[in-house]
């Protein structure tokens, strides 16, 4: 600061200081007694939460209460039912067995490396068969699927198959 | 600032005794209730804004760290209530009281002087309530730049520039000719 700076700072303060309000005769009592009245809570008390805050908390916790609910019964109703899956029709074993109508019993099951049972070798799940069947463009099966069905009473076969250049399967021969 | 701002529990350190409280306020007291008065234009609740300033902080005493200044300590409870009345209600600039209240008699002024006095209150009169804090705080109460900025809670270059901007004013009303550019 320049000497002239500083020598107006000190006009400016004898000029302020020179008007100084006089400080009320009874103000120190008025203090002294409200101070006693105080004094019971001179330590801080929590204060009081302002209303806007405690309708923010409120809403925030009915909210997040509605979240936990909406999530609870979402995940109580249970995944989807799985997509319906046309079983295969029973193959040319059925035939071979000689038995009309009669269901084979599926192959024992097979310990996985985990323990599990995995599924009976042929035994088709759901979305994978579901897929070759529906012949879904671009996913043709590497190699054509062959169902023959015969009912040896009529003698006739019925042969299905799912070719790579066909979207769908076909029925391409009975004889 | 932030050493200033911080509260201590109760239970990590009792703080200083609660009697020395009295005697800690009493010697800066009449300055504070100057300031509040000025700070809020004179109005009328000038003195309920000191008490309640006195009364917060005997109540936040125990947190007072004393290795600071109990003077610029409780200044800054005090300019933290002038700014809650302001925020509560907003008036327009009360008038210049008159000379005995003022408090001009027995300072010893020259004519000269007086007038320039009464002027000068008249434009702090006219300041805008922060810039009228800092500048009393600074040239009525002798507070540095530094110090005003801890107890307004403003920057220091901000301090420094309203000052800077007060002192033109000034300058331009006590009719001295402006700073060489």
């Amino acid at each position: 600061m320049n000497p002239r700076d500083r020598e107006l700072d000190g006009r400016i303060g004898k000029l302020l200081q020179a008007g100084k309000p006089a400080y009320p005769e009874d103000l120190d009592r008025r203090l002294g007694e409200r101070l006693t009245r105080a004094r019971g809570e001179a330590r801080p008390v929590p204060l009081r939460m302002a209303f806007s805050r405690r309708a923010l908390r409120t809403a925030a916790a009915a909210a997040a209460v509605l979240v936990v609910a909406v999530l609870v019964w979402w995940s109580a109703s249970g995944p989807r039912a799985p997509a319906v899956v046309p079983s295969p029709p029973a193959g040319k074993g059925v035939a071979a067995a000689g038995a009309p109508g009669a269901v084979p019993e599926p192959p024992p099951a097979m310990p996985t490396e985990r323990g599990k049972l995995a599924p009976p070798p042929g035994t088709a799940r759901g979305p994978k068969v579901a897929a070759r069947l529906r012949g879904r463009r671009g996913a043709a099966p590497a190699e054509p699927i062959r169902l023959e069905f015969a009912i040896p009473e009529r003698s006739i076969t019925i042969l299905w198959e799912q070719r790579n250049d066909f979207d769908l399967a076909a029925l391409v021969a009975a004889r | 600032m932030n050493r200033m701002r911080e509260t201590k529990t109760a239970i990590d350190d009792p703080g200083p005794a609660p009697e020395d409280f009295w005697a800690r306020l009493a010697p800066c007291r009449h300055g504070l209730h100057a300031f509040v008065r000025k700070a809020l234009n004179y109005s009328e609740d000038a003195d309920d804004v000191f008490q309640e300033t006195v009364e917060r902080a005997c109540r936040y005493f125990h947190a007072y760290d004393p290795a600071l200044a109990f003077r610029a300590w409780i200044y800054s409870i005090a300019s933290n209530e002038v700014k809650r009345h302001y925020r509560r209600q907003r008036g327009a600039p009360g008038e210049l009281p008159d000379e005995r209240e003022l408090g001009f008699a027995g300072a010893g002024l020259t004519a000269g002087e007086l007038a320039q006095a009464r002027e000068l209150h008249r434009l702090v009169m006219e300041l805008r309530p922060d810039w009228r804090e800092v500048f009393l705080l600074r040239y009525q109460d002798g507070f540095n730049a530094t110090e005003v900025a801890a107890i307004t809670g403003r920057s220091h270059v901000n301090v420094r520039y309203m000052l800077f901007r007060a002192r033109r004013r000034v300058r331009e009303l006590l009719g001295e000719d402006h700073e060489p550019s």
